[in-house]
């Protein structure tokens, strides 16, 4: 049973990348520094009639810096994105693998959920946008995988696993222009 | 005792900040009337002195507002503050900022009562007084605060009422749920789901006391009647109709879009993919999808200026750490297991679960009712635009709260993470005390145009040129003026009812859009957008509270 998921589960998975080949502008996930200088000027010069100390007190690189890190960083793991790239039935292996990383104590998993949390931060170095996107996707589709891990499966749980993989098919189909992964898509 | 004494300043102090933060310089901050309150805050004024609404309407059930229909708790509950402050900012938000601060201390109850734990009903209640999400929503006259409030009060009623047995309690219960419905749209559709997952969490308990239920849910039937007829008339289904999110001319389009656009082989599916089940669905998930963003949550909230800071999320990003770690603390189990502060004289729900030891089932059952209260609490705003929406989401604040408050206080507890919540705290301090900046010295200033700040010293200069002139020319570019007009001039209701005022024009003021021609009206007074060139004797300025000219007071027809 196992075996018909995963090939279910890469069939799906193997949709989705290829409905990315008609992507002709991937968006970037690219954390600009520049934005923290911006950031900082123009919340200090939202502080009108403060003390400038007070200001920069509040408004300062390290946390802008901080801030915009952090922006970025979610970005790369918002949950519409998750949602895009995975689909469904992805989102669900993807929490079941979470859940198994912290429910048995496998090296290996923790490894990989650890390169999951890490992945985001050279996406987000990445200058190219599709070399950015295709490693998050990558990692996001082998670590979910762990979640077809289950120790028992009954009938409800297959049926649930058939019609949340029919689920994912319908939403790759409407969901084929990709909003939060490209900018332009189209196919000649 | 020494301990509940200490318990008891350690409330008393939340409660102070949970004040504070919701009254301090309330009338000027938000920097001025949005539409809904200006109308809200008239007609409360109009009741008072006419028993009828602006339109004329005799102690409405529902009331008309600018095409839509508005529920009526907030409008009558703003009569004793208008009546005791005037009508003025204040006055329309103290409702709104009141409840808030009740929310805080029946979710301090709430939590206490089901967990038989006061430190973390402290850090709950603690959490939801310094949440930037329901202190934004405390400070404006929004309905959805008043309704979260009977919401959370209802819900910790109906748990009472279960413990004891009491059908008047119950009665209560359902009243207080029945109110949040009559408060709010969305609560029209989360008030039911909210009562389905009690009956489901708690169906063991429920089953024994059926016959407590007759009566409270006969009453609530018949309370609900004249609610259930408005969702079905065409002025309850207003609101739904006029900002759907699902529209059949987008189906439309997609199917058109990826006719032209989609993967070659699967062009012929379009006529089998876009009808309108399959892809409303497709719409309600991703707008569903929406308010569970991260990025929503924890970095940049609601972008309508009046929902959020918008700069930072709904609510703090430390947050997200004591959620994950809430994670660890839903099951109860040796490790999350509170063996010395349960107060166990205050635990409720005991006997109803003989086989688990009652303060774990009680503990879990709750947890379980605010996974479900997450789940349920965006659905309401996934049926209308835009998403995310923070005010048709605001019960969400609840369960995030109530989360947040179990991961930080199961951190606390753990020994090996000391060093790790020193730096959280001061990150959290940090945090909350540039919320405080933002809030009270940005705000004002960068959302000026999203409350209409500007509508008080218009009327203000209308006030002072007005008298020499017999017609008043305003334009409606920023929606409706004639609120304003009848608000801050507190113009009399009467006056307004017997002229059959509309919000085109009432007495000597006409509110007209840019296509009107003003050069034909004889000698009037004539306020204009500010960038529109007016060949006329300028008079006076208007700025919003940033200092932005944004009208202008001009003679037409007078000067030759």
């Amino acid at each position: 049973m196992k075996k018909v998921f995963l090939i279910l589960v890469l069939l799906a998975f193997s949709f989705r990348l290829w409905q990315t080949t008609g992507c002709k502008n991937f968006l970037p996930f690219k954390f600009d520094p520049a934005s923290v200088k911006m950031n900082v000027e123009e919340a200090v010069n939202t502080d009108l009639n403060q003390n400038r100390d007070i200001s920069r007190f509040f408004h300062n690189k390290a946390s802008t810096g901080l801030f915009e890190i952090t922006k970025s960083y979610t970005k790369v793991l918002d949950t519409k994105l998750l949602l895009e790239i995975l689909g469904p039935i992805g989102i669900v292996l993807l929490i079941l693998a979470i859940k198994n990383t912290f429910k048995n104590a496998n090296k290996i998993v923790q490894i990989h959920f650890a390169l999951l949390l890490i992945t985001p931060l050279f996406v987000m170095v990445y200058k190219n946008p599709k070399t950015a996107f295709y490693s998050l996707a990558f990692i996001l589709y082998s670590f979910s995988l762990w979640g077809l891990n289950l120790k028992k499966t009954n009938r409800l749980c297959s049926l649930l696993f058939v019609l949340a993989t029919v689920a994912t098919f319908w939403y790759f189909a409407f969901s084929w222009q990709l909003p939060t992964i490209c900018n332009e898509i189209f196919f000649n | 005792m020494a301990v509940k004494k200490y318990h008891k300043v350690l409330l008393f102090l939340i409660i102070f900040l949970a004040v504070f933060f919701r009254l301090f310089n309330l009338a000027q901050n938000p920097p001025g009337l949005y539409w809904d309150e200006a109308i809200y805050g008239y007609d409360a004024y109009s009741i008072i002195k006419t028993a009828h609404d602006h339109n004329g309407n005799f102690m409405p059930l529902f009331f008309e507002s600018y095409g839509d229909w508005k529920m009526p708790v907030y409008h009558y509950l703003l009569v004793p503050p208008i009546l005791v402050f005037g009508l003025n900012e204040f006055a329309v938000r103290f409702p709104s900022a009141t409840f808030g601060v009740l929310t805080v201390i029946v979710f301090f109850y709430f939590v206490k009562k089901l967990t038989a734990n006061i430190n973390l009903a402290l850090f709950a209640s603690l959490f939801l007084a310094i949440s930037p999400w329901h202190i934004q929503f405390s400070r404006g006259g929004f309905e959805s605060n008043v309704a979260l409030f009977f919401a959370v009060f209802g819900t910790h009623i109906f748990l009472r009422a279960m413990n004891s047995k009491s059908t008047l309690l119950f009665t209560f219960s359902f009243l207080l749920l029945t109110l949040s419905m009559y408060t709010y749209h969305a609560y029209r559709i989360f008030t039911p789901l909210l009562v389905i997952t009690l009956a489901l969490v708690y169906k063991q308990q429920l089953q024994k006391l059926l016959k407590k239920l007759i009566v409270p849910v006969l009453i609530t039937l018949a309370l609900l009647l004249p609610l259930i007829n408005f969702s079905l008339s065409d002025e309850g289904k207003a609101r739904a109709s006029s900002q759907s999110a699902f529209k059949s001319k987008d189906i439309e389009k997609a199917k058109l879009d990826f006719d032209q656009k989609s993967k070659k082989p699967f062009r012929f599916m379009s006529k089998y993919l876009y009808n309108p089940p399959a892809y409303y669905t497709y719409v309600a998930l991703k707008a569903y999808v929406d308010h569970m963003s991260p990025t929503f949550l924890f970095v940049r909230g609601d972008q309508i200026g009046r929902h959020s800071q918008v700069d930072m999320g709904q609510i703090y990003l430390y947050e997200a750490l004591f959620l994950i770690w809430a994670v660890f603390a839903f099951k109860p189990t040796p490790f999350n297991r509170e063996p010395r502060s349960y107060d166990r004289s205050s635990l409720i729900l005991a006997q109803n679960s003989p086989r688990t030891p009652f303060k774990e089932s009680s503990f879990f059952a709750l947890n379980k009712l605010m996974l479900f209260w997450l789940i349920l609490a965006p659905l309401p705003s996934i049926i209308v635009g835009p998403t995310p929406h923070a005010n048709r989401a605001l019960q969400m604040v609840i369960p995030l709260t109530y989360f947040s408050a179990l991961g930080a206080y199961h951190m606390i507890r753990s020994k090996k993470l000391r060093l790790l919540l020193v730096l959280v705290g001061l990150f959290a301090l940090y945090s909350h005390v540039s919320y405080l900046h933002l809030l009270f010295s940005h705000y004002p200033h960068k959302f000026a145009a999203d409350w209409q700040s500007d509508y008080k010293e218009m009327v203000r200069k209308l006030q002072k040129h007005q008298d020499s002139f017999d017609a008043v020319y305003i334009t409606n570019i920023n929606q409706v003026p004639y609120a304003y007009v009848l608000f801050y001039q507190k113009y009399d209701p009467e006056k307004y009812i017997a002229l059959n005022g509309t919000r085109d024009h009432f007495d000597k003021y006409y509110f007209i859009s840019r296509d009107v021609n003003v050069y034909d009206k004889g000698r009037i007074l004539y306020i204009a957008p500010s960038w529109e060139k007016v060949d006329g004797k300028w008079l006076d300025a208007v700025d919003d509270a940033s200092g932005k000219h944004t009208y202008s007071l001009w003679e037409l027809g007078g000067q030759k």
